[in-house]
């Protein structure tokens, strides 16, 4: 899928492409130039004239269909276009994005400020849109600038004397634009059929599956001379459901599907049986013991694994964090450095479609700052490499790799793409259990922990709060010495994220993907994490925080199983 | 039984119906084993249930400079359950608290709020009536013994009871649905806003047409219910620019209707967008003024926008709200009504009387907007006099009782009490001419070179469009503007009114709050049909409004920039 080729062929790619797939050559990318290159010459006449604009549209044309215990909620079908604008004023190396220091706080939803487009082809109105759209990022863009050129010399010198804004080579790709077509009275029929058997219960108080399908288009162009015309469809699937123990504990589980193309998500017998399983993991998890306080040997699953590199690692890694000044910075100065146990590498490849038979919800090939996307080694052999970068650098690390990500209406951020744990031979092990046991009587505790489902998470990199993690595992077991497994129920995984690393020390040879949406500051992405199942020496967890609120007081007004 | 049978006829044309047996009989067997049965050991139970279910089904499409923005449909069936417990002097209600559940989960976020499934089944709308009702109560019981526990040791000075007494009744206020045909709408839309092409001084313009049908059943445990289906059709057209200076200029044409006939033709329309990009092209040469003491004539549109903006607000009862939070007494006794204190009191001249009237489906050949035969509370709707010659005779109430009004006026609409239909009646009115007379002679006493006309009124304080009168009788146009103090106490010196009325539907939008509410599927507003002549003040004061503007756009419109 990779394809490069150098600026001279690229143009004549594109204009072939184009003109092959497109007859009227893409009237919102026309448009899109037209505009961008008006308003470089128009703004090019003004005291603080912008050297760098860039605009992105996202077309997101999408069928939505929800089921509730065997009944339809909700079920449409919708088309929208946003407008995101980059409007730099200053120059590479100091411009009106750079944080200002002591200042508010910036939080995602401040800055959010995408702009609808007309869905019809139509330039005139889009480019109307985008003129007025222009002029009012400009006007805060030199307003902005004025504010960080005085705190520039108001507060101490930055400890990253990094750049604001990386030089990239200009990209030219376009790709012929897809839709979609669901069928959505199928869908309706299907997402009942798989909430159907949870209806038979009268403790299961939520069961939900819902359909995202959509076709995403992007329009990519910026004053540098890119120029970008991609288009993804995306079929996400999900099904969750919750039960409450006696105790008023909220007991969730999830399963999330993923593929390219309708045909790449499971069929029913799959998702019936997975459901059938929730719901005997859901009876089991309502009356399993609570988990007490541990410290000690604990198992992660594939699955489990991926989150967990996901939330501990991966966000860490972010480049832009390196530069916060109110970041931990849990990393920056590790590069070189054994952060992992040797025979561990963790990659982030958003051109790869497809890992152990699952499509890759990361998957991309230009980024939404246009930048190419590419396989970046964030740790090889436990040695940390670099950095997931946007075009935002940080010190020692002055380019893009690809990974600058974000939800329309957001700016772009480094983002994680596809997270890929590889484990050299030396370190695989067919039966971590074994290790499990040989390592709880070596510590001569009762038992061990096997986390064999994780929700997800959260995790702090800010300085004034402890630089801590807490994952959150649905499915939790204890394993005793003799082998027998015993589900338990309100366990947090703790931990800080450095000790945590050095304690991983083996791995098993069954990969498992997680595909999922992360959010963070530049709001909702797709992402995929995939991981073997990983053994660490030890880990520390804590009782979960729960619901005060009890079971409900009347029993079920119908007959049903328990 | 009559009502049932008249049910089932109007039923026919409304395809939502036929579901509707079974979802009434959900509400009516889960309220009467609710009633009976739930209790939280040695807590109260509940002594009212009310239950509200609202299918809703929209179209929404929107277009600017002749491209189409959106074009969406469709549709929900929300649910809301409010339980009481206590008694009608003393219960849970009006009290406000914050309260963190960190594990809280499936339910006890939406407090008594469900979405139910579209597809009809008893059992399943049965499910999340029960849930629902399940968190509502907890709710009520927790807040019931919160609110004890606040007042415990306090001396309280109001003992006004909680809950209003009424007579049940069932009622069936139905109006056939509209059927949209949406992409006869796409073309209108675009057409409308197409018109702009045509407006180089515009900056930037959306026209939309909503349609909803919504279909509310209501029942409560004294024996209310009924059933109301009714559709509102909206026609929204905006058009923003900035005058030379740049002051921002928006204006905007909001339309209601109840049926597709009700709807000004499409050239009707036409004409109305056309003047609206006009007048707000015309303004951007207006003049500006510093200040101005004297009288003042509000004109029709701007007369009706003025008592409604200024005045309207306070003829709703609302009370001071008990709460366990520090320092929210001073918000809350902002929240009760100033006008209270005045029932009894002039606060119009007595050539004023008011009054609020839902039944009217039709007022001086004008489609009334708030017409209705019930109120959210489930109680018929009547008319009610406000004011009489001048003098303060009561407020509009819910079934929450406020201080010194023992019964509800049946005016529960988006939530709380608000008004529908308000007429303002003058008493020997005068013709427009000699209201315009009555001015100047006023301006001659006074000894001004000009007196003020307020043409166009769209939020307080500031005017859109004012004009200076000369006793030549030529006017000159100003913008950028602001009252100082024209709030409901100005108008008892209101000198004169006209003999006719100017006819105004807007949406309203709950004013003074202490308790955000929120709850599932009803609007947070209401429309608001009045009916008010134009009116003299013999002295406002008006200066000139300050603060920052941003400069018109640097480069031209690109459509006009040719």
């Amino acid at each position: 899928m990779t394809r490069r080729f150098m600026p001279m062929t690229a143009l004549l790619v594109f204009l072939t492409v184009s003109a092959a797939a497109q007859p009227a050559a893409s009237p919102v990318l026309q448009a899109m130039k037209a505009e961008l290159d008006r308003s470089m010459e128009k703004l090019k006449t003004q005291p603080v004239p912008p050297y760098f604009l860039g605009y992105e549209i996202i077309e997101t044309h999408g069928f939505n269909v929800a089921a509730e215990f065997g009944k339809i909620v909700g079920s449409g079908e919708s088309r929208h276009r946003q407008l995101d604008i980059d409007l730099r004023v200053g120059d590479y190396n100091l411009d009106n994005t750079r944080e200002i220091r002591g200042g508010y706080p910036q939080m995602g939803f401040e800055t959010y400020q995408s702009v609808a487009i007309p869905i019809d082809n139509d330039p005139d109105a889009i480019r109307a849109v985008l003129w007025h759209s222009t002029d009012d990022r400009y006007k805060r863009a030199v307003e902005q600038l004025t504010k960080v050129k005085t705190n520039v010399q108001v507060k101490v010198a930055q400890e990253d004397q990094s750049a604001d804004f990386s030089r990239e080579e200009p990209q030219r790709y376009t790709e012929p634009l897809v839709d979609i077509q669901v069928d959505r009275h199928a869908w309706e029929e299907k997402l009942r059929r798989y909430t159907a058997a949870f209806a038979r219960y009268t403790d299961i108080y939520q069961a939900t599956a819902f359909l995202q399908a959509s076709a995403e288009s992007r329009w990519y162009v910026n004053s540098e001379g890119t120029v970008i015309e991609t288009s993804q469809p995306a079929f996400h699937l999900f099904v969750t459901a919750g039960t409450k123990a006696d105790d008023g504990m909220e007991l969730p589980l999830y399963e999330s599907y993923f593929g390219f193309t309708e045909k790449d998500l499971p069929d029913d017998a799959t998702v019936l049986k997975d459901v059938d399983k929730m719901i005997n993991n859901l009876e089991a998890l309502r009356v399993a013991p609570m988990a007490d306080p541990y410290t000690g040997p604990a198992i992660l699953s594939g699955r489990a694994a991926g989150v967990f590199f996901h939330e501990i690692f991966g966000h860490r890694v972010e480049g832009q964090r390196q530069k916060n000044a109110d970041d931990a910075q849990t990393f920056k100065k590790k590069i070189n450095e054994l952060v992992l146990s040797k025979d561990f590498s963790v990659y982030f490849d958003p051109t790869e479609r497809r890992r152990a038979n699952t499509d890759l919800a990361g998957y991309y090939l230009y980024d939404n700052q246009g930048v190419k996307a590419r396989r970046v080694g964030v740790v090889e052999n436990g040695i940390l490499k670099t950095f997931l970068m946007s075009r935002t650098p940080i010190e020692g690390v002055p380019q893009s790799n690809g990974h600058g990500r974000g939800q329309p209406g957001l700016k772009p951020v480094a983002r994680q793409s596809n997270l890929i744990v590889e484990v050299a031979p030396s370190a695989v092990h067919p039966d971590l259990k074994k290790l499990l046991i040989a390592e709880i009587e070596k510590q001569n505790l009762p038992y061990g922990l096997y986390f064999d489902d994780i929700q997800g998470g959260f995790t702090f990199t800010g300085r004034t709060i402890p630089n801590a993690f807490n994952v959150m595992p649905l499915m939790v077991y204890r394993i005793y010495r003799d082998g027998h497994e015993e589900l338990v129920r309100g366990v947090d995984l703790i931990g800080t994220p450095l000790t945590t690393f050095s304690k991983i020390v083996a791995a098993d040879n069954k990969v498992a993907v997680f595909n999922g949406i992360c959010g963070a500051e530049s709001g909702a992405v797709p992402v995929s994490a995939s991981s073997p199942g990983i053994f660490v020496s030890q880990i520390e967890s804590q009782k979960k925080s729960k619901s005060q609120d009890r079971i409900p007081v009347l029993p079920a007004p119908f007959e049903g199983g328990k | 039984m009559r009502i049932a049978m008249l049910l089932c006829l109007i039923g026919a044309a409304i395809p939502a119906r036929a579901q509707d047996d079974a979802l009434m009989r959900a509400m009516r067997d889960e309220m009467a084993r609710s009633m009976k049965e739930l209790q939280i050991p040695n807590l109260e139970k509940p002594y009212f249930i009310a239950y509200r279910a609202i299918e809703r089904e929209n179209t929404s499409v929107a277009a600017s400079f002749g491209a189409l923005n959106h074009s969406n449909t469709g549709r929900s069936r929300m649910f809301s359950a409010e339980v009481r417990v206590g008694d009608y002097k003393f219960d849970n209600t009006n009290f406000f608290s914050i309260s963190f559940d960190t594990g809280a989960g499936f339910r006890s976020a939406f407090n008594g709020n469900a979405e139910l499934p579209l597809d009809d089944d008893y059992k399943e709308l049965r499910r999340q009536i029960w849930l629902a009702t399940d968190s509502a109560y907890k709710k009520a019981v927790e807040d019931f013994a919160k609110k004890r526990a606040a007042l415990q040791n306090k001396s309280h000075e109001d003992d006004i009871p909680d809950f209003s007494h009424e007579t049940p009744v069932t009622t069936v206020d139905n109006a056939p649905p509209v059927r949209v045909d949406r992409a006869r709408w796409e073309v209108m839309v675009r057409k409308l806003s197409a018109l702009f092409r045509q407006a180089p001084e515009v900056f930037t313009s959306t026209v939309t047409l909503d349609a909803a049908n919504t279909s509310t059943r209501y029942l409560n445990s004294e024996g209310f219910s009924y059933t109301r289906n009714h559709s509102a059709i909206t026609f929204d057209a905006t058009a923003a620019t900035q005058a030379a200076d740049g002051g921002p200029i928006d204006d905007f044409i909001w339309l209601y209707a109840r049926s597709l006939s009700e709807l000004p033709s499409e050239q009707e329309l036409s004409a109305r967008v056309v003047a609206l990009g006009r007048e707000v092209s015309e303004l951007r040469s207006a003049q500006r003024i510093e200040n101005y003491n004297g009288p003042v004539l509000f004109e029709d549109d701007a007369a009706a926008q003025a008592f409604r903006l200024a005045f309207v607000p306070d003829l709703v009862g609302t009370r001071r709200v008990i709460s366990d939070i520090p320092n929210f007494q001073n918000q809350s006794n902002q929240a009760e009504s100033p006008f209270l204190d005045k029932i009894g009191a002039r606060v119009l001249p007595v050539f004023l009387s008011v009054t609020d009237n839902p039944t009217l489906a039709e007022f001086n050949q004008t489609r009334m907007a708030g017409f209705t035969k019930v109120d959210e509370d489930g109680l018929p709707t009547r008319e009610t006099r406000l004011i009489e010659k001048g003098i303060l005779k009561t407020l509009l109430t819910s079934r929450d009782r406020v201080r010194g009004i023992e019964q509800s006026t049946g005016s529960r609409h988006a939530g709380q009490a608000a008004p529908t239909n308000i007429i303002v009646t003058p008493e020997n009115g005068l013709f427009a001419a000699d209201l315009r007379a009555k001015l100047m002679e006023l301006v001659k006493e006074r000894n001004l070179p000009y007196g003020i006309l307020v043409r166009r009124l769209r939020t307080l304080p500031a005017p859109l469009l004012i004009c200076k009168v000369f006793p030549d009788g030529h006017e000159e146009a100003i913008r950028g503007v602001q009252f100082v103090g024209l709030n409901a106490a100005a108008f008892k010196d209101i000198v004169a009114a006209s003999k006719d009325q100017h006819m105004l539907t807007v949406r309203y939008n709950r004013p003074r709050e202490a308790i955000p509410t929120f709850s599932f599927g009803e609007e947070g507003s209401t429309p608001v049909s009045l009916a008010v002549p134009s009116l003299l003040f013999e002295d406002l004061t008006i200066r000139r409004a300050r603060g920052e503007t941003p400069n018109p756009p640097v480069a031209k419109h690109p459509f006009f920039d040719k």
